[in-house]
């Protein structure tokens, strides 16, 4: 391969540094025995590396056994065995009742704070479990199986007609946990609230609490759960302070939408969001996160029928006792299902599978437009937590330009300003935010962004100006948006990307 | 041959590190793999491998040690409390320089003030020595103080005058020896604008050194 003095140029800082392949290099060493220019230029970088190669590297204060991060540390490790053990025994199945039972509580009672509580539960509910009336198995009681394993519907489906009740309804999202900015992984959000148990399948009666109590078994483990996943962290962030403010608003409407949703029908949820309109008001409106549930994925994958061949097959018959509108088990689209396992993943905190998922989603020309807004938007967000900020503007710059109704609007201009101004785009920042003040009931977040903007420094007012013109100009052309937009589309296909 | 040589040189300078030396021992995706199961020493393993490289990278982004020093024990507490949450096939150092930069960002704004203070500016007024001279001056040992402090300092100077970008990435190429790829990842720009930005990083801290080459070749 002939190398020319531009691309050595483009290419001699890799080579410096030896990150060629063996094939560049060796082309790169070619072009340097005839080109004493290069030659020179190369030679002059390497002296520079060998000059700051002398630099002696401060000290960071010594590490003591006792240092907070390694306390933190043994306690998150201690934490986390004991999870994977309980784990490791809830899907073995092994243990009885009482055994896992203990185990869920084994590590919240580790916990000054929760220990009384819990142990008074324990308490309590052994001594009303004498009284309950269920049949005694060998293994786990199924009652108590729901309680802290709800049962998908496809296992539902395959149990006898007696002893099937319809599925749980969804249950109420919680509330938007706390923001994730780019790199941090925060606590998991909360669990499900226990679903309300099947009607047929007898239950224990609820546990009496003393005053002060957790009212459930499953609110004290979800405080416990809380705390252990570290709510207490400190630390705003940029990404919080754009996202956090407005959990309550669509915490408000997502409920709302949920309580105006009809029950759902025994098949996947995604069949009903395969005939929405053009707003996006999916019961599991993607803007709350629904906490994962405890089965794998694969499983969760299976209730969803990604497989068109799988979903065309019902793995069972209709249940006799399944009310009597419930459709057929229908094939989901596959598109749909992309966007289905990208909000999955989304939700889980696996934002590159998000992406990547979501990606498709939003490029496959089957795609339903009413989730299309909704699928570029949780890209462009996962785009951001990638740190990925390029892509997460060019995302928000369709989603804006092409959806001026998208319901979220508002929240995407806030965002989009935020990636604008990490990118050192202020100008562009400050347009978004211009066009954000103008919604109604945003005005003051727009202009504390826009005081925000003005006293960041990142990347556009550094304590030199560009070196030289092509230094300019190069940067410009890595980190600017593109000076034309493409073509707004009066009915936008979703397709052009 | 000569060409033949540099390129030996250019890996051999590669390979070699101020600040991370090649990791002998598990992967830091294996020791986050054990910290996952309960091992808390592997978490103190990977402490030790990395804070150095963490925490100059942070001194240079904040130019001040004390508040380094605290934003390295933040980054590494939010690594313990994200440690569940991490993917074992992401890689450790571009997670762990993205918590710390985004500390640098997140520090940097609720400051109100540039980030990029000069770093000839007196910190106080009981102490005439620069920030630029603090830094150079706190890390060296004792024993070289007397005979390259000069140069430390102007190599500090000559750093702290780049552009905010050009030094992140200068920094963590040069001194966490963080490979181009994994820098674009950590500030979500593209490989080649990282490259650039090393380019004009080294042009300009050759034109700030020029009369300081002969000088520091007399020290090796």
């Amino acid at each position: 391969m002939e190398l020319d003095c531009r691309r050595c140029d483009e290419g001699i800082v890799e080579f410096l540094y030896g990150e060629l392949d063996d094939g560049n290099a060796a082309a790169f060493e070619q072009h340097l025995r005839q080109c004493p220019r290069c030659a020179a230029a190369l030679e002059q970088m390497r002296q520079t590396r060998e000059t700051f190669a002398q630099l002696v590297m401060a000290e960071p204060p010594a590490l003591r056994d006792d240092d907070p991060i390694l306390e933190a540390a043994r306690a998150a490790a201690g934490t986390m065995a004991a999870r994977r053990q309980q784990a490791a025994a809830s899907e073995a199945g092994a243990g009885s009742f009482w055994d896992r039972l203990l185990g869920v509580f084994g590590g919240a009672a580790l916990r000054p704070a929760l220990g009384t509580a819990v142990v008074l539960v324990l308490v309590v509910g052994i001594g009303l479990l004498f009284f309950a009336d269920r049949p005694r198995h060998d293994g786990p009681a199924p009652s108590a199986t729901e309680e802290l394993t709800p049962i998908p519907a496809s296992e539902l489906r395959t149990q006898a007609p007696e002893e099937v009740a319809p599925p749980p309804p969804e249950p109420p999202a919680p509330p938007t946990p706390a923001p994730v900015p780019d790199e941090q992984v925060v606590a998991p959000p909360p669990p499900t609230p226990e679903p309300p148990a099947p009607a047929k399948v007898a239950r224990p009666p609820r546990l009496s609490r003393a005053p002060g109590q957790p009212r459930e078994r499953a609110a004290a483990e979800t405080v416990a759960r809380e705390a252990e996943a570290g709510r207490a962290a400190p630390a705003l962030d940029r990404a919080g302070e754009t996202v956090a403010e407005q959990a309550p608003p669509l915490v408000v409407e997502a409920q709302r939408v949920q309580a105006q949703a009809p029950a759902p029908p025994p098949v996947p949820s995604t069949a009903a969001r395969s005939s929405g309109g053009g707003i996006d008001t999916a019961p599991t409106a993607p803007i709350i996160p629904t906490p994962p549930l405890p089965r794998p994925a694969a499983q969760m994958g299976q209730r969803y029928s990604l497989d068109s061949d799988q979903a065309a097959t019902p793995a069972s018959p209709s249940p006799a006792g399944a009310p009597a509108q419930a459709p057929a088990r229908v094939a989901v689209p596959a598109a749909q299902s992309e966007y289905d396992r990208g909000m999955q993943s989304f939700r889980s905190g696996n934002y590159q599978d998000a992406a990547d998922e979501l990606d498709m989603f939003v490029r496959s020309p089957s795609s339903p437009a009413s989730l299309i807004p909704s699928g570029i938007h949780h890209l462009a967000l996962s785009q951001r937590r990638l740190g990925n900020l390029s892509a997460a503007a060019r995302s928000y710059d369709r989603l804006l330009r092409q959806y001026p109704s998208y319901p979220r609007r508002a929240q995407a201009l806030l965002e989009a300003a935020e990636v604008q101004g990490r990118l050192g785009n202020r100008a562009q920042a400050e347009a978004l935010l211009r066009q954000l003040s103008a919604v109604p009931g945003w005005s003051e977040r727009a202009r504390a962004e826009m005081a925000r903007l003005q006293h960041r420094g990142i990347g556009v007012d550094g304590p030199l100006g560009p070196d030289t013109a092509d230094e300019a100009a190069d940067e410009a052309a890595e980190t600017a948006m593109p000076a034309a937009a493409p073509p707004a589309e009066a009915a936008p296909s979703g397709n052009a990307y | 041959m000569r060409l033949s040589h540099t390129s030996g040189r250019e890996k051999e300078l590669a390979a070699t590190s101020t600040a991370r030396p090649a990791p002998a021992g598990p992967s830091d995706e294996a020791l986050m793999q054990r910290f996952h199961q309960g091992d808390s020493q592997a978490f103190k393993v990977l402490l030790e491998r990395h804070r150095r490289g963490v925490f100059n990278f942070l001194l240079r982004h904040v130019g001040d040690s004390s508040a380094a020093e605290d934003l390295l024990q933040d980054t590494f507490l939010r690594v313990v409390q994200g440690a569940q949450r991490y993917k074992l096939e992401s890689k450790f150092t571009t997670w762990l320089y993205t918590i710390a930069r985004n500390l640098c960002v997140d520090r940097a704004r609720k400051m109100k003030f540039r980030r990029h203070r000069s770093l000839d500016q007196p910190v106080g007024s009981d102490d005439d020595s620069s920030l630029g001279e603090r830094i150079a001056i706190e890390g060296i040992p004792t024993d070289r103080q007397a005979i390259g402090s000069e140069l430390q300092v102007k190599l500090e100077q000559a750093i702290a005058t780049l552009r905010e970008d050009q030094r992140e990435v200068f920094v963590m190429r040069e001194y966490s020896n963080l490979p181009f790829k994994e820098i674009a990842d950590i500030i979500g720009v593209p490989e080649n604008t990282v490259k650039s930005r090393m380019r004009y990083a080294l042009e300009h801290l050759r034109r700030a050194l020029a009369e300081y080459q002969d000088y520091a070749k007399a020290l090796v």
